[in-house]
């Protein structure tokens, strides 16, 4: 990093050290707004104040590395902008806001990245980080295990709620220190706001065992570690901007699993529609396999019983339709779908097609997207 | 071509004057002063022309449009870009309207703040200053 570049670190860091001992006094504000409300005697002046107090909030908070902050605030403005005399409301979304300033007081997130962070749990979050020394449990059988890499407990309290009750959760609180654990894992979030967890280095946290091929997860409030991260790590990298909602990353981390666990086979003897394929599949994290003729095509579905098949229907050694007989006359591959590709765009091979069984019949030339796009849609898969 | 070397930042929270600060002193080129308020920086306009001006939409006293309207009203037509944390279609479109350079929405990131600074201003260069 530049010199110029370390100034700029530092000084910001100074800023954020700063506005984090702020927090102090806006917790100490919205106590007083909560204790107002909690009495009933909320007044007109009163939210005036907390308005405005939210307000400074909304536009500080995340600029300072602190986006639950502006998160919460920006409720809380809401709020008392649809009622400001509505004091149950107005008493929940401040109590929020105010235990956003304390996770955030009591983890010292954004701290200095040399200074090692070592969160207490905040009352209103439990434990964040399980370092992989501490005996974690074992996963449970039925659900996907998550690697996390964060140092924030509001990260923390994010993933819990939205995956404790269903998946394992080992966390790491840097990249330097994630390993791939014992069991195999489905899926990697990383928060780059965290300290020792810089986009630049998940090019080396990818070339570590059992991590090269994990989906990841994102989360950043920085569009610029989003750009570097996506540049770095490619198609296998979906960034999530903060705030982050519990549905949204729920959404995502139950796309990019399903997508893991994707495979297709395509069946085609022309190698530039194979590429094609190839590359739409990829984008959205298919495991690929190619067979560029009919025997290949049988030999890969069964060894690898892949979600879906795409098959020309003009191929050498068995030709496309008879592979679709013997797929759907197989126990072992009757239930795969399969999308038959063909120039020939007669309505009588169309209908003779379908009856042998194929999911969809797509006439050359196609677009790669309409494929890709028909297959999500076979699988039933979102978007 | 004229260059955009300084700018006065407008806001009434000490936390972003410091970071809209710090984040355009260290790209090297900007000079950045700032004020907390409207009627302190039509004050520092009676006797400085800075070539751009950020200012905060909402602030105690007179607000953003408030002083941009005290500007324009007192001849002065430096190029004015609104920061505000209500980035809803409706009050960016009237903040343009009323002859703003653009619109920063807060929080901003600030890392690309000041390349983003630089585009508006070099985009209000195509028109009259204080223009709608």
């Amino acid at each position: 990093m530049s010199t110029v570049g370390q100034a700029f670190d530092s000084a910001l860091e100074g800023l954020r050290t700063r506005y984090l001992a702020k927090l102090a006094e806006t917790a100490a504000e919205l106590d007083k707004l909560i204790a107002f409300c909690d009495l009933d005697a909320l007044t007109p002046d009163i939210a005036a104040a907390a308005a405005g107090l939210a307000h400074k909030l909304i536009g500080s908070g995340q600029t300072l590395g602190f986006p639950y902050v502006s998160r919460d605030a920006a409720v809380l403005e809401t709020v008392l902008a649809a009622d400001p005399l509505q004091p149950v409301v107005i008493s929940k979304v401040a109590k929020q806001l105010k235990a956003s300033c304390v996770d955030y007081m009591q983890s010292g997130t954004p701290s200095s990245s040399s200074a090692p962070l070592s969160p207490p749990p905040p009352p209103s979050a439990p434990p964040p980080v399980a370092a992989i020394d501490e005996a974690p449990e074992p996963p449970p059988l039925a659900g996907p295990s998550l690697i996390a890499i964060h140092a924030d407990p509001m990260v923390g309290r994010l993933l819990d709620d939205v995956f404790a009750s269903h998946a394992h959760i080992v966390t790491y609180p840097s990249i330097a220190e994630a390993v791939a654990p014992a069991y195999p894992a489905s899926l990697l979030i990383v928060d780059l706001d965290s300290p020792g967890s810089q986009p630049n280095m998940l090019g080396e946290l990818r070339s570590r065992p059992g991590l090269a091929e994990l989906p990841i997860l994102a989360l950043t409030g920085q569009r610029k570690s989003a750009a570097v991260a996506r540049a770095i790590v490619g198609t296998q990298l979906e960034a999530l901007l903060k705030p982050v909602t519990p549905i949204e990353l729920d959404s995502r981390a139950n796309a990019a699993l399903q997508r893991r666990r994707l495979s297709v086979v395509i069946g085609d003897d022309d190698r530039i529609v194979r590429e094609l394929l190839k590359a739409r599949f990829e984008t959205q994290g298919y495991q690929i396999h190619l067979a560029h003729d009919g025997e290949d095509v049988m030999t890969l579905a069964r060894a690898h019983l892949p979600s879906i098949i795409v098959l020309d229907r003009e191929m050498p050694k068995i030709e496309g339709l008879k592979v679709l007989g013997m797929l759907k006359a197989d126990p072992a591959t009757q239930h795969i779908p399969v999308i038959m590709l063909t120039s020939k765009g007669q309505a009588a091979e169309i209908s003779e097609g379908r009856k042998a069984g194929a999911a969809d019949y797509m006439i050359k030339p196609f677009a790669p997207d309409q494929v890709l796009a028909r297959a999500s849609q076979i699988l039933g898969l979102p978007g | 071509m004229k260059q955009l070397c300084h700018i006065l930042c407008v806001d009434d929270e000490e936390d972003i004057q410091e970071v809209v600060k710090l984040c355009l002193e260290m790209d090297g080129s900007f000079t950045i002063e700032t004020c907390p308020g409207g009627a302190e920086a039509l004050a520092f306009l009676t006797h400085t022309r800075p070539d751009l001006i950020l200012l905060d939409v909402m602030m105690p006293g007179m607000d953003g449009p408030a002083t941009f309207a005290a500007m324009k009203a007192r001849g002065i037509n430096v190029p004015v870009i609104f920061m505000t944390a209500r980035v809803r279609g409706a009050e960016v479109s009237q903040y343009l309207d009323m002859g703003a350079a653009g619109v920063v929405p807060k929080p901003f990131d600030p890392v690309t703040l000041a390349d983003e600074v630089r585009q508006l201003w070099t985009a209000s260069l195509a028109k009259p200053p204080g223009a709608a």
